[in-house]
């Protein structure tokens, strides 16, 4: 379990002038469910494109099981990797299960018709994510939480080691969000998947992750497992924000309040 | 699937054997299909041959026109259906690049410089100018270098916009030029398949049959392009290659077409929007049905012009005239229904 997926090497990226990440240097290891922290604008999203490939450093290197990802075929690849983006529109009229058939693409060859695996898969995927009596429905006319179910069981039919996630729950209702995550972390548990997302809910991110990835204004501020990270100091030093963090039986995890207007005197 | 484009397929054929027998002089069907068969099959003298003037009329004045019509319908409307997958908009079609403009600009150059030669240079001017600007709009669409991620949705049309609007003051300009020869730019930029010869029937078939077996070879990853570049990107589908060759394809497939008959708008928009909503979005069954679809749907509009109204209108003039209307009833209909 202490084999490492991921190793990222001095990575720059930059969006014309502005640099996005500065430098980031950071190993994660297969078999562990990640968490990635930080205020808006912070390169979450950038660090998960490129560590899906779609995006590559202009100096330095993103590495992916050994290899340099950027000479890796994406065919490959997308047996390997799947993500999950935060903002997700069709504009086409594809039915649910023709979207959720697509993350079988890397495996059926063109011009053949997928085969009852493929049909197994993608049945299963909407099994978990609960997206099953929604299957002949067209996706441009579901609401954005059952699109981003879609998008999610796609990424589950693509069947790979590695599971991208770009706030992939931040639209649904918090019994759908619970549900998808305890299945994820169960997969983690006893099939060796590697969970990588971004969480904008601290109070979520340290009830499943096993590590969290504190991140700053295009760096990295600190990577370590849950319990050492989730302090009052690093949400003041990452969030500017004050908090008292109290540590919950229930999840073996602590949770954090927030100080608001309400509560200036504490 | 095939069922229902083995019936497209019959139906073009019998529209193509009908209009070969409208117009000035009518032909009865029968006599339609003798003259094709005599033409194509040349035996001995089997007693009574068909009139050398009906003959004539039918193989070497409608055909070629007809003919011309179902494959740059054929060939504007799979066009169009590629643009919109790209451009991840269902209302995308050759014009929202640029690349009509740009062929149009060729051509009108060549109508300007050289109009004795109209002939067998405006085709290559048309492709020159169209493939210009397919270059123009890539290349300003997708940053200061070739080699990033590139050529988002947004900026290609927008730079589409930006190039066709600069080409339009440019077509103008060559009109103001143009002299005893803007009635020829004027005519021909509102496009007409009169008087089309069998050359112009060779060019324009073997480059829209050839581009469509190219577009139809990458229908599966159009689809999975249409979700999205990260989408397509991780599902390991090569977007920057594939959507280049398709782009290219499309533009030289648009291009020949607009260099045959100028100008026709809406049927690369039209069809593909219309036929999505009977045969679905999935462009491995969407692409034969537009083709055949796209020429039904020419050569019936042009029959309509030639043979049934008094007066010829400009074939242009006529998909504008009914294609508007029309494009801005399900326009409205599916805003109503929430979908776009």
């Amino acid at each position: 379990m202490t084999e490492i997926c991921h190793d990222i090497r001095q990575a720059v990226f930059a969006y014309d002038r502005d640099i996005v990440l500065t430098g980031i240097s950071e190993t994660f290891k297969k078999g562990r469910f990640y968490g990635i922290l930080g205020p808006n604008g912070c390169g979450k999203t950038t660090l998960l494109d490129l560590m899906a490939g779609f995006i590559h450093p202009h100096t330095g290197e993103v590495r992916f099981m050994g290899k340099c990802l950027k000479k890796t075929p994406k065919k490959i690849l997308a047996k390997q990797i799947s993500l999950v983006s935060q903002n997700f529109y069709i504009n086409f009229p594809y039915r649910v299960s023709d979207v959720v058939m697509m993350g079988r693409y890397p495996y059926i060859p063109r011009f053949s018709s997928p085969s009852a695996q493929d049909f197994q898969k993608c049945d299963q995927a909407m099994e978990i994510t609960g997206i099953r009596r929604l299957k002949g429905q067209l996706v441009t006319e579901i609401s954005g939480g059952e699109r981003q179910r879609t998008v999610f069981a796609r990424a589950l039919a693509q069947d790979t080691d590695i599971l991208l996630l770009d706030e992939a729950t931040s639209n649904l209702d918090i019994r759908h969000s619970i549900h998808l995550l305890d299945t994820v972390k169960k997969m983690v548990r006893e099939k060796g998947l590697t969970v990588i997302s971004v969480f904008q809910d601290i109070n979520l991110a340290a009830i499943f992750c096993d590590e969290m990835v504190f991140m700053k204004k295009g760096t990295l501020v600190k990577k370590g497992p849950t319990q050492d990270l989730m302090t009052e100091q690093m949400l003041e030093t990452v969030f500017h924000i004050q908090s008292k963090i109290r540590f919950e039986p229930l999840y073996q995890a602590g949770q954090a309040v927030f100080k608001t207007g309400k509560a200036a005197s504490w | 699937m095939v069922t229902e484009n083995l019936v497209l397929l019959g139906l073009l054929c019998l529209i193509v054997i009908g209009s070969a027998g409208m117009g000035y002089i009518p032909v009865p069907f029968s006599d339609v299909t003798r003259s094709i068969f005599e033409t194509v099959f040349p035996g001995p003298d089997a007693g009574q041959k068909i009139d050398a003037v009906i003959r004539t009329v039918v193989m070497d004045v409608r055909l070629p026109r007809i003919l011309t019509a179902v494959f740059v319908g054929a060939g504007l409307a799979v066009s169009g259906a590629v643009y919109q997958g790209i451009l991840l908009n269902p209302l995308a079609d050759p014009f929202t690049l640029g690349i009509s403009a740009g062929a149009a600009f060729g051509a009108s150059l060549a109508i300007l410089f050289f109009p004795s030669l109209n002939l067998y240079i405006l085709p290559g001017f048309a492709f020159s100018g169209a493939a210009v600007t397919l270059l123009i709009v890539i290349f300003l669409s997708s940053g200061h270098t070739f080699d990033r991620q590139g050529l988002s949705s947004n900026s290609l049309i927008l730079s589409g916009i930006i190039v066709s609007s600069i080409l339009s003051a440019g077509i103008s300009f060559l009109k103001y030029l143009a002299d005893e020869q803007v009635a020829i730019i004027i005519f021909w930029l509102m496009g007409s398949f009169a008087s089309r010869t069998w050359m112009d029937v060779s060019l324009v078939s073997i480059t829209v049959v050839g581009g469509f077996i190219v577009i139809y070879y990458f229908s599966r990853d159009l689809n999975i392009i249409s979700l999205g570049d990260r989408m397509a990107v991780t599902l390991g589908v090569e977007t920057r290659r594939v959507m280049l060759y398709l782009l290219f394809t499309a533009s030289f497939v648009t291009a020949i077409c607009v260099s045959v008959s100028g100008i026709i708008g809406f049927v690369g928009l039209l069809v593909p929007h219309m036929m999505r909503s009977f045969a679905g979005p999935d462009n491995q069954r969407l692409l034969p049905v537009c083709f055949l679809a796209g020429a039904i749907l020419m050569l019936s509009a042009d029959t309509v012009t030639r043979a049934i109204l008094p007066v010829e209108i400009p074939i242009g003039v006529l998909t504008a005239l009914i294609g508007g209307p029309f494009f801005c009833f399900i326009f409205r209909r599916n805003h109503m229904r929430g979908r776009q």
